[in-house]
């Protein structure tokens, strides 16, 4: 009976990824009158909306950042909603995934770091940092390039109708869409034009050379008394080329060339010659003759453009990649290559404010009508993210209408406000559907300042949502992670160029230094704390981390208690070390309370093998008996038995609920009982179950004992049904 | 005499009837809290007694209490405390900040007190040394008073300069500990987080002088602690009245009998204040004053001509409200003191000379300015006891049927001097001012000749059978027009769904039950309104509108036939919803809701409505309680 379930990981994030995708509201459309959704309907949201890894969410949604230029103010803007008032043409879209180089940075970061184990303090930041400089993005660009003219190459001297140039060309086909998602926008071209000039007006510049002598070109040769010679090659006209050259670079330039004309149709022959001399060897393109002046004008005007449409485009995407490396973390917390439960997650694509507009949650509530109120549970909805909450405890949801949205956003106004989080915990209550919650992830909300500053801030914050009929499934998560520490988000581009009488180089002055601050990246600890508590619901997972003859491979890890004996060094997050840990005073603090889902970074060894990763220190949520709040898992359990037995007793029948609780050994209480030995049995060593029927009110009280606490759950016993007609 | 009692007997059936209909409300006042003064409720003697107790309300004016916008809550909280007060309790106030920013004296008008609460300009530190001082001047020196001090603050002691705080502090301690010798009590609303935790100077006022610190947000809203410190630390008995059942929309608060002042109190509960501006109030008086707060209401009456005040709530949910009355009774004493002999049995056997004994059968009836209408006929007083003065030797009594009879013995007595010293037990909200002590003289005559007169038996049972059947009648008028009031038309789709049949039932045989969740999907100017719940489980079952239920919502749509739309309790858990409005439509699931037709709605079912406006549209959850739920607080 108990496989009716299989699955108690369904995760719903609510948070916007891409605003041109479609979203939960619209899908739903309009409810008038209506209590549930067709089952079509449920496919067509799962096709838009469910994602099952995090390339899926790149793939389905395509977050993108719309880019279009200024020319009043002659500068870049930068906007996550596509702009109506700009026409299509004028607009640049840059996708961001793996390949973007902001993206690839921070999860580089969290890689590095993990592989590292060193904590923030430690960990330097500056070496990825700079990835988003002009120069690693042109090494990166060389490794693709020296792929490209080795292919070409081998494609050059195949014959026409060679079957393996067909092959060689479909390769080339994907090569040259890698590359021309370069050069189809300048912005991209930018940092190509800067290490372009750089290497050509400072050709043999190195930081060994002395003199300031210009470069001129030779050929090593031999003299009429035999001693070796360098002459100066003799100069051809601007455009063409040096004579060592051979066909194939000549063919791919070409064919570069005509590629960029055809994709830009208003394009230039300087940024043709640009992408050219970006993907082709250097010795192919090297020109012989400089506009010195000019080109030293045009680095450091493309230098500053481009530091300031990066700081533009960091300040717009930040909010954006911090979703999208929440949504990365999620599912990085289950393996890979584990083949079960693996968590599923639903994004809403739309506002948190939005959505809990009033006309908006009927359309959520008909959604879980639909998903957790029938007893199909292949898309029972159990956990929610709501990360990014205000921490301003009244916060209220923007009275303004959603017309006036749009220009001039700050970063706060992406911020979820505690009065919409209340408005989802009342349906979530309804539904059964746990919530994880964090707040604003910025420098003030990360392990360093849990640390300093302790956890009486967050009960503060937390108090207008205890002691209320859904603190049960408010989740508060801390602290958030940080990928990038605020003091460590320098990233130095690169110097300002000089033109000393007829000798260019790099200025050493501190004021031509360019560099930009990326203001800190964080993510939100909800993301983790579902990812992890989806992780441990998966059976595989939990055989992976503890042996297979401790888990039950049946049963979903809906009682697994985080908390318990050493399971937060068992199963702890892929989430790597950031502090040393935290102070006695501060721990007493916690567990004084139990207050919330906390992580720790401690210096831990378990079985002899140090743990460089964060853990669970906690995993409570708001509902409180006035000394300690619960541990999530006594809700879990307690959503999950109601639905097996809603299942099981054909919507709670009194005879049914009987039989459910029997002690024939194929009643379910039974099964379960024939379980507790296993780490995931729905009822453990300590546990229990009973039921109690009131007659006259139509209701079953079963009352759950976990470990000697019990916890009630009242369902109402069906039998009005037969006295409706 | 006796047929003078059964006609009497006949009219107190009657009114008892009607009143039984209508609702007594007054007779349904609440029991007062545990109040310090258990020896009863005293009287005060001559026409004006001075003050009971003196209450000095000490507020912060500084200018952090305005950041949190809380300015308004905290002086409506106190002016509704002030009109809760008995009439012989007097209040006073004094706010201060850096100096002394305003300062009333107990006994000064409420008019000028509440001029003063208006012009509070917050801003400045918080100079509470100085405040305390101040609070303590404005009592007066009449022995035997209660007095206490309200102290509502939200920060420490705070001045400009490092001694400017140390004085402030000394100067508070000074001042507290004055209080301590005088027996005035302080106590403390922590408004605000800024004075969490129990380290605090300002907090050794309460402690000097066995007084309490209450925390908003802890210790409920600073209404809900102003209430509790008023009904649990001073003791004050209020009373609290009944909501009577709305008759043709209007509410009737029965005033009590001969009051020369009367103060009806209307609060509101619930989590944002509606306007109560809206109800209307109807009655007769010689001179009235209406005071209407962010969340109360006040009538008060002088010399009340109508027996009882009219409120029409209009719009407001009237189960969100609470009532209280204080009355002022100035009466007089009324005695008669008849003389009586009776003869006893003759010591020397039937042949001696008679003996007689000589009585005095004394009424007493407390007389309201008007010398007619008797007080002790309020219900509250029938059964009571009362301590009497009578030639200075004390007498308790139980008032009966509005008086007091008892007889003493006549010998060597020429007449009485009576005065009513206490009542055993207590009418919250009622002071009296009696004017007392009375002197009755009494008309003695000789002892009579003995005369024996047969005594003729009076027939009294065509008057018992014609009583009865006025009961029975009348009772069966009333259960005809209960029945009438409570029976509605209900549809119901027969199980083929050719033909549907309407059947009457009487939704007064069911309850309410579950509750229901609103959502407003759209409004017509767009704004967004939060969802809210309606809780119909432990409501009367009488009917209710939409648009009642809108407005303890705190949701005013205007109107767009909210008001036509209709709710009543129905069998099986169910309510029924019936549609009365022109243009409105109203779906239950997707089936539209037939006009003037009531129709059950079960649990988890929805109701769709758009209203009259064409763009205004919400939707109606049905959802069950449980029975952990049924128990909470309403």
């Amino acid at each position: 009976m108990g496989n009716v379930i299989r699955q108690t990981n369904r995760t719903m994030l609510m948070e916007v990824i891409n605003p041109e995708k479609m979203d939960l509201v619209t899908l739903v459309g309009d409810v008038r009158g209506m209590e549930s959704l067709s089952d079509d309907k449920i496919k067509e949201i799962n096709d838009h909306l469910l994602v099952r890894s995090f390339d899926e969410v790149l793939e389905k949604f395509a977050p993108t950042v719309y880019c279009y230029y200024n020319a009043n103010d002659q500068k870049v803007a930068y906007q996550l909603e596509k702009p109506e008032q700009i026409p299509e043409e004028m607009l640049t879209q840059i996708p961001l995934d793996r390949q973007n180089e902001f993206m690839r940075m921070l999860m580089s970061m969290v890689d590095t770091k993990r592989a590292e184990g060193a904590i923030n303090v430690d960990f330097q930041f500056e070496k990825l940092t700079d990835m988003i400089s002009p120069k690693k993005v042109m090494d990166a660009i060389k490794q693709n390039r020296k792929e490209l003219q080795y292919t070409y190459g081998e494609y050059a001297k195949l014959d026409d109708g060679d079957p393996k140039k067909l092959d060689l060309a479909d390769k080339l086909n994907v090569m040259f869409e890698e590359a021309s998602a370069n050069y189809n926008n300048v912005m991209a071209m930018l940092p190509l034009a800067i290490e372009d000039i750089k290497t050509r007006l400072l050709l043999g510049d190195s930081k060994d050379k002395k003199d300031h002598t210009a470069l001129a070109l030779g050929i090593l040769s031999m003299g009429e008394g035999g001693e070796l010679k360098v002459l100066e090659a003799p100069k051809v006209e601007s455009t063409a080329l040096t004579v060592v050259d051979d066909n194939a670079n000549t063919g791919l330039i070409e064919a570069l060339k005509e590629d960029y004309n055809a994709i830009n149709q208003e394009g230039n022959d300087y940024v043709a010659s640009l992408v050219a001399r970006t993907f082709c060897p250097l010795a192919s393109t090297m020109e012989s003759t400089i506009d010195k002046a000019q080109e030293v004008a045009n680095y450091n005007a493309y230098l500053e453009f481009y530091r300031e449409s990066k700081d533009a485009f960091i300040k717009t995407v930040k909010p954006l990649i911090e979703k999208l490396l929440g949504i990365w973390c999620f599912f990085e917390q289950y393996p890979k290559k584990t083949k079960g439960m693996r968590p599923s997650m639903l994004i809403t694509n739309v506002s948190n404010e939005l959505l809990a507009r009033a006309g908006n949650i009927s359309r959520l509530l008909t959604y879980f009508n639909t998903t957790n109120a029938k007893n199909d549970f292949g898309n029972t909805v159990w956990y929610a993210v709501v990360p990014n909450v205000s921490l301003d405890q009244y916060s209220k949801m923007k009275l303004t209408r959603e017309r006036f949205k749009g220009n001039a956003k700050t970063e706060k106004t992406d911020v979820n406000s505690v009065e919409s989080l209340t408005r989802l915990l009342d349906v979530f209550k309804d539904y059964g559907v746990q919530c994880f919650f964090s707040y604003e992830a910025d420098d003030s909300t990360t392990f360093n300042a849990l640390a300093t500053e302790g956890i009486e801030k967050y009960e503060d914050r937390c108090a207008p949502l205890m002691g209320k009929p859904f603190s049960e499934y408010a989740i508060p998560c801390l602290p958030n992670f940080t990928i990038i520490p605020k003091d460590k988000s320098g990233v130095v581009l690169d110097s300002r160029m000089v033109l000393n009488e007829d000798t260019v180089e790099l200025s050493k002055e501190k004021e031509d230094i360019l560099k930009l601050w990326i203001d800190g990246v964080y993510v939100g600890a909800a993301y983790v704390a579902a990812g992890i508590v989806a992780a441990c619901q998966c059976p595989e997972y939990l055989k992976e981390k503890f042996g297979k003859t401790k888990v039950d491979p049946e049963l979903p890890g809906v009682r697994y208690d985080i908390e318990a004996d050493d399971h937060g060094l068992i199963t702890y997050t892929t989430m790597a070390k950031e502090i040393t840990g935290f102070t006695n005073s501060i721990k007493n603090d916690i567990n004084r309370k139990n207050f919330g889902f906390v992580f720790s970074s401690e210096n831990a060894v378990y079985k002899g093998k140090e743990i460089t990763n964060i853990m669970v220190y906690k995993a409570r949520d708001l509902m409180s008996d006035g000394y300690m709040f619960e541990p999530i898992y006594k809700t879990q359990v307690t959503n999950y038995i109601e639905r097996v037995m809603r299942h099981g007793t054909g919507d709670f029948k009194e005879d049914s609920i009987v039989q459910f609780f029997s002690n024939n050994p194929s009643s379910q209480k039974s099964q379960w009982l024939s379980k507790r030995e296993a780490l995931n049995a729905i009822l453990g060593k300590g546990d229990d179950i009973e039921y109690l029927i009131d007659e006259d009110n139509g209701y079953c009280t079963l009352n759950i004992t976990f470990n000697g606490n019990v916890k009630n759950l009242e369902v109402e016993i069906n039998r009005l049904s037969a006295n409706r007609a | 005499m006796i047929r003078k009692k059964i006609w009497t007997a006949v009219l107190f059936l009657f009114v008892c009837l009607i009143w039984g209909r209508i609702g007594w409300v007054y007779g349904a006042a609440e029991s007062g809290t545990d109040s310090h003064r258990s020896s009863g409720q005293e009287m005060s003697e001559g026409t004006k007694a001075g003050p009971k107790a003196e209450i000095v309300f000490l507020l912060d004016g500084s200018g952090s209490m305005s950041e949190q916008g809380r300015e308004q809550t905290v002086a409506d909280a106190i002016r509704q405390t002030i009109y809760s007060l008995p009439f012989d309790y007097e209040a006073g106030l004094v706010v201060y900040s850096t100096d002394i920013l305003a300062s009333v004296a107990p006994d000064t008008d409420m008019g000028q007190l509440e001029e003063q609460l208006e012009g509070i300009r917050y801003a400045g530190y918080t100079n509470a040394g100085a405040g305390l001082e101040q609070a303590m001047e404005l009592f007066s020196e009449e022995d035997g008073i209660d007095r206490w001090i309200v102290m509502l603050s939200d920060g420490e002691i705070d001045m400009p300069d490092p001694e400017g705080i140390e004085t402030s502090r000394q100067r508070y301690v000074e001042a507290a500990r004055q209080a301590e010798e005088r027996g005035v009590k302080i106590y403390i609303v922590a408004l605000g987080s800024g004075l969490k935790g129990q380290e605090h100077h300002i907090f050794d006022g309460a402690e000097l002088t066995d007084g309490a610190v209450y925390w908003e947000g802890q210790s409920g809203s600073v209404g809900q602690i102003l209430e509790d410190i008023m009904e649990k630390r001073m003791g004050i008995s209020r009373r609290a009245l009944a909501m009577p059942e709305q008759e043709e929309g209007v509410l009737h608060f029965q005033l009590p009998q001969g009051a020369s002042r009367v103060r009806l109190l209307l609060t509101e509960e619930g989590v944002e204040a509606t306007d109560l501006n809206v109800m209307e109030a109807r009655f007769e008086a010689e001179n009235s004053k209406i005071v209407t707060g962010e969340r109360f209401k006040v009538i008060e009456l002088d010399h009340p001509a109508s027996p009882s005040i009219d409120i029409d709530p209009g719009a407001v949910d009237v189960s969100g409200l609470r009532a209280w009355m204080s009355a002022e009774i100035q009466g007089c004493l009324q005695a008669e003191a008849a003389y009586r002999i009776e003869k006893t049995a003759p010591a020397g056997g039937e042949e001696a000379q008679p003996a007689y004994d000589h009585y005095v059968d004394i009424t007493v009836q407390l007389v309201a300015e008007d010398g007619v209408t008797s007080i002790w006929q309020e219900p509250g007083f029938e059964g009571m006891g009362a301590e009497l003065d009578i030639n200075g030797i004390s007498y308790t009594e139980v008032i009966t049927q509005g008086e007091i009879r008892m007889s003493l013995p006549a010998d060597a007595v020429e007449q009485l001097e009576l005065s009513i010293r206490a009542f055993q037990g207590e009418i919250p909200g009622l002071t009296f001012f009696i004017q007392q002590p009375l002197t009755v003289p009494i008309e003695k005559y000789p002892d009579p000749e003995v005369v024996s007169e047969p005594v003729q038996e009076w027939d009294h049972r065509p008057l018992i059978a014609i009583l009865v059947s006025l009961a029975v009648a009348l009772a069966g008028l009333m259960v005809w027009w209960g029945k009438k009031k409570y029976t509605m038309v209900v549809y119901t789709v027969q199980p083929s769904e050719v033909m549907s049949t309407q059947k009457k039932i009487d939704t007064r045989a069911f309850p309410y039950s579950g509750k229901l969740n609103l959502y407003m999907v759209k409004t017509r100017d767009g704004t967004d309104v939060p969802p809210q719940t309606y809780r119909l489980f432990g409501r009367r079952s009488g009917q209710l509108t939409l648009e009642q239920i809108l407005a303890a919502c705190q949701i005013r749509l205007g109107k767009i036939g909210a008001e036509d739309i209709a709710l009543c309790p129905g069998p099986d858990h169910s309510f029924i919803l019936t549609d009365r409005s022109q243009d409105c439509t109203v779906m239950r699931g997707m089936e539209i809701l037939r006009k003037g037709i009531g129709y059950p709605v079960f649990y988890n079912e929805k109701v769709t409505v758009s209203f009259e406006d064409g763009d205004t549209e919400m939707e109606i959850y049905y959802k069950s309680l449980k029975p952990s739920e049924m128990k909470e607080e309403y």
